[in-house]
């Protein structure tokens, strides 16, 4: 009895000084800037709030999400692009999308180097980020122009959240954008108080506000927790951050699947509406405006609901040109794809030639 | 609800605290209900057919037991094994069979309509159908006394702890530690915790942290030879650590509560040839299918070609006793051919001289690694979707190039798998040295710690990983 208590004691001092030279190391790890992936291994498990206090703190520091894809930022960018733009030049292919799209577009223009382009992403951007910037950048088109619908099969979980922050645990970009519903008029739209970078950071540091936001997004935010946003005073301990990861990864996959039905072929209401009638305005509101409408369907890597299964009667029935990666890249094969999940050249060139016959249909 | 998942440990701890304070036979009662509560949160309506079996066995066991002419034994016994096989033709190989049949009819320019069921394999039927025809068979043989007590049974075939994915236990070793007063000593505590933290660093770390490389290159459809061989390497270790970890976790949390459960697994791959894997993988199936069936069937007692025939025939049905497919089928055929084999060359070639310890040594591990690599070929045949994919990933095999393994396309496994991959290897070096599954004992407090407090903090590093479902829940 005695010599087993003796051994738990020891076991749990062992644990005490491993934790405490493992902080150490990253620590130093990170003051020296070696050893980058152990330290971003140890951090994955940071509360919410750690990670972006951690980025306000240090704007420099590498893979920091805390300034990109806020929506002033991207409409800003847009306009004063849009008024240097020459309308002789001819149409320009307006991208609202995120990094797969992007790429796919960059592929067709290295094919057609006389298309003009003009990308708008974020990280993993979901359908509501992207159909709310095509929404909000009306002004910043001509007729003529190609509008190019992106939509990320791994980020349909994003549709039932306000911010990267809540549902991409591991690098929760802060971006906002908002929650569409389905009224009997249409679409009902949720938007986040949270709405720039200086909003995101008063919410960090003023309690009120931080309190404000919690609330709301406890209220419309699906992925919302206490697991991802508590007890950020254990942030401290490496041990405790691959725990709550573990905890966090787990709920979020939880949640995903009980709003999608992960790795089935058909996503629950009210989802599948709202991203069906998203691609039906899409068409209505470029066409009404003279635009030429493409939809991207990126089916990345692993079990994802299927896209291309829930949009394809509406895109037909619509004649709405697409490009649906699924068509030309398997997601179980892992040769069509680079470490960090992206497409390869390979596959990107084939995107890019059927993005062009897409657009010229 | 499944060990390598906090819900578990929430009901475990709930389970074990109340079992604890109360006296045997409540102690027994009280599991029953919590055996029942614990098959109900995977699927309720499948406890109908657990009650169902127990109660025909109970039955058949007592009768057997009472009866004396050979014939009406026979017939008992014949209840018994048809009820339970029923039961798994019905749940388990019903649409297998059924396809395969109407399959076999279109090769032959024939149509027909294809039958199937709707129904779902329920978790852990292989398991508990083997371990109660076990019971009945064994009193049929006059080896055992069947149970008074209809409660003690029916604990016997639910026992929580092992009921989804074994050990297959023999009525002789369980039913003791249920029918006799248990003691729950600190000792068997610490060692149960020990064997539960080396059972979650196997699941949780090892078998799911390469589960993601393994299923991209399975389920990718043309992926390079040296992909292939990684992956299937990785597949061995997720298979053994999948299953060794739940077994081990069964075994830990039974040693907890004061019962002794059989060790399924001893490093089955430091075996040197077939015979000795099977010695040392899945111990209580292995050693079920040599009882049963090797030996019912006459065993190596009716002469070579028998002999060879009866060890085809076990190994088929046990490569089918994995899954309602062809691969098993051909995974089963593929280790009788193995055991065949080492049986005819082992009979033939013998050393003229007993060559020295070191050079015994370096013979020993030379056939380890010639050996291992058989065994890998047999999990690529158990992990392959088809048999188009066994044939194409054969070929990338035996056609691999050595340029390949600088551009692999299998996801590397987290960090976390490294370190555990290492505790692993040093545990079982250390307990295949020592003879000894409890070599660390002798160890002063400190190391002894040290190497708990690795294990533990590297459970943690790999809870971070998705887990999934232990691979044998579904046989």
């Amino acid at each position: 009895m005695r010599k087993t208590l003796f051994i738990m004691l020891w076991t749990f001092a062992f644990l005490i000084v491993a934790d405490a030279a493992i902080e150490m190391f990253i620590r130093y790890a990170r003051a020296s800037s070696s050893f980058l992936p152990v330290v971003r291994y140890f951090d994955y498990g940071r509360s919410v709030p750690g990670k972006l206090t951690q980025w306000y703190e240090n704007p420099s520091s590498i893979g920091n999400l805390s300034k990109v894809a806020w929506r002033p930022d991207i409409l800003a960018k847009s306009k004063s692009k849009f008024d240097k733009e020459i309308p002789s030049d001819g149409p320009v292919i307006r991208g609202y999308s995120m990094s797969f799209v992007n790429h796919v577009i960059k592929s067709a223009q290295k094919l057609d180097p006389t298309l003009i382009v003009d990308l708008h992403a974020g990280p993993g951007a979901p359908p509501n980020f992207t159909y709310e910037l095509f929404l909000a950048d009306r002004h910043n088109r001509r007729a003529g122009d190609v509008v190019v619908w992106g939509i990320l099969a791994s980020s349909l979980g994003g549709m039932a959240a306000l911010s990267n922050q809540t549902w991409t645990f591991e690098q929760p970009a802060p971006m906002t954008y908002p929650i569409f519903l389905p009224d009997k008029d249409g679409l009902r739209k949720i938007e986040p108080i949270v709405y720039d970078y200086e909003d995101s950071l008063n919410v960090t540091l003023q309690k009120n506000a931080k309190s404000r936001w919690y609330k709301q997004l406890e209220k419309y935010d699906r992925f919302y927790s206490p697991i991802t946003y508590g007890l950020t005073s254990v942030d401290n301990s490496p041990f405790a951050r691959q725990v709550r990861r573990s905890f966090a990864k787990r709920y979020i996959k939880k949640r995903k699947s009980e709003l999608l039905g992960a790795g089935e072929a058909e996503p629950i209401f009210p989802y599948a509406s709202v991203l069906i009638e998203m691609a039906e305005n899409f068409a209505q509101t470029a066409r009404n405006d003279g635009q030429v409408p493409v939809v991207v369907l990126i089916q990345p890597r692993g079990p994802e609901p299927d896209i291309l299964r829930i949009l394809k009667p509406i895109l037909t029935r619509l004649n709405i040109p697409y490009v649906a990666s699924i068509e030309w890249q398997s997601p179980n094969d892992p040769k069509g794809f680079v470490p960090d999940g992206h497409f390869n050249d390979r596959v990107n060139h084939k995107l890019g030639l059927a993005f062009l016959k897409a657009m010229h249909k | 609800m499944n060990f390598a998942n906090i819900e578990f440990w929430i009901f475990f701890v709930a389970v074990f605290s109340t079992y604890w304070l109360l006296p045997h036979k409540a102690q027994n009662r009280f599991l029953l209900a919590a055996s029942y509560a614990f098959y109900a949160a995977w699927d309720w309506r499948f406890l109908g057919l657990i009650a169902f079996s127990t109660i025909v066995d109970y039955i058949v066991g007592a009768q057997l037991h009472q009866n004396r002419t050979s014939l009406n034994r026979q017939k008992l016994l014949a209840i018994s094994v048809s009820v339970n096989m029923g039961l798994l033709a019905v749940f388990k190989y019903f649409n297998f069979f059924a396809d395969s049949f109407v399959d076999l009819l279109n090769e032959f320019g024939m149509s027909a309509d294809p039958v199937t069921l709707k129904i779902i394999l329920p978790v852990g039927i292989s398991f508990y159908t083997f371990q109660t025809m076990s019971y009945t068979i064994d009193i049929y043989k006059k080896k055992l006394k069947p149970t008074e007590n209809f409660f003690d049974f029916a604990l016997f075939v639910a026992f929580f702890p092992q009921l989804v994915a074994g050990p297959i236990e023999r009525a002789r070793n369980l039913l003791p530690n249920i029918t006799h007063k248990r003691i729950v000593n600190i000792e068997a505590f610490s060692r149960g915790v020990v064997l539960c933290i080396l059972g979650l660093l196997k699941k949780v770390v090892i078998a799911d942290g390469v589960a993601v490389s393994v299923n991209s290159i399975y389920g990718s459809p043309n992926p390079s030879g040296a992909d292939v061989l990684i992956a299937t390497y990785l597949f061995a270790i997720q298979i053994y650590c999948d299953f060794s970890g739940y077994s081990d976790i069964a075994r830990g949390i039974s040693k907890m509560m004061g019962f002794n459960l059989m060790r399924n697994f001893r490093q089955p791959y430091f075996a040197t040839n077939p015979q000795e894997f099977w010695q040392r993988w899945h111990i209580s199936l292995s050693t079920w299918l040599r009882d049963y069936l090797y030996i019912s069937l006459g065993g190596s007692h009716k002469g070579t070609v028998k002999t060879y025939r009866n060890l085809m025939i076990t190994m088929a049905l046990g490569g089918l006793w994995h899954g309602a497919a062809w691969n098993y089928i051909l995974w089963g055929i593929y280790q009788g051919t193995l055991l065949c084999i080492h049986r005819m060359y082992s009979s033939f070639i013998r050393l003229p001289y007993r060559p020295p310890m070191a050079y015994q040594r370096i013979i020993n591990f030379l056939k380890i690694i010639f050996f291992l690599h058989f065994v890998l070929y047999g999990w690529l045949l158990f992990r392959a979707n088809s048999f188009l994919q066994i044939q194409l990933f054969s070929e990338k095999l035996f056609l691999i190039q050595l340029n390949q393994f600088s551009h692999l396309s299998i996801p590397t496994p987290p960090i976390a798998v490294f370190i555990g991959l290492g505790l692993l290897a040093l545990w079982e070096l250390l307990d295949e040295w020592h003879d000894n599954p409890k070599f660390y004992i002798s160890w002063p407090t400190p190391v002894r710690a040290a190497l708990y407090g690795s294990i533990i903090y590297t459970i943690g590093m790999g809870a971070s990983q998705t887990t999934s479902d232990f691979i044998y829940f579904q046989f």
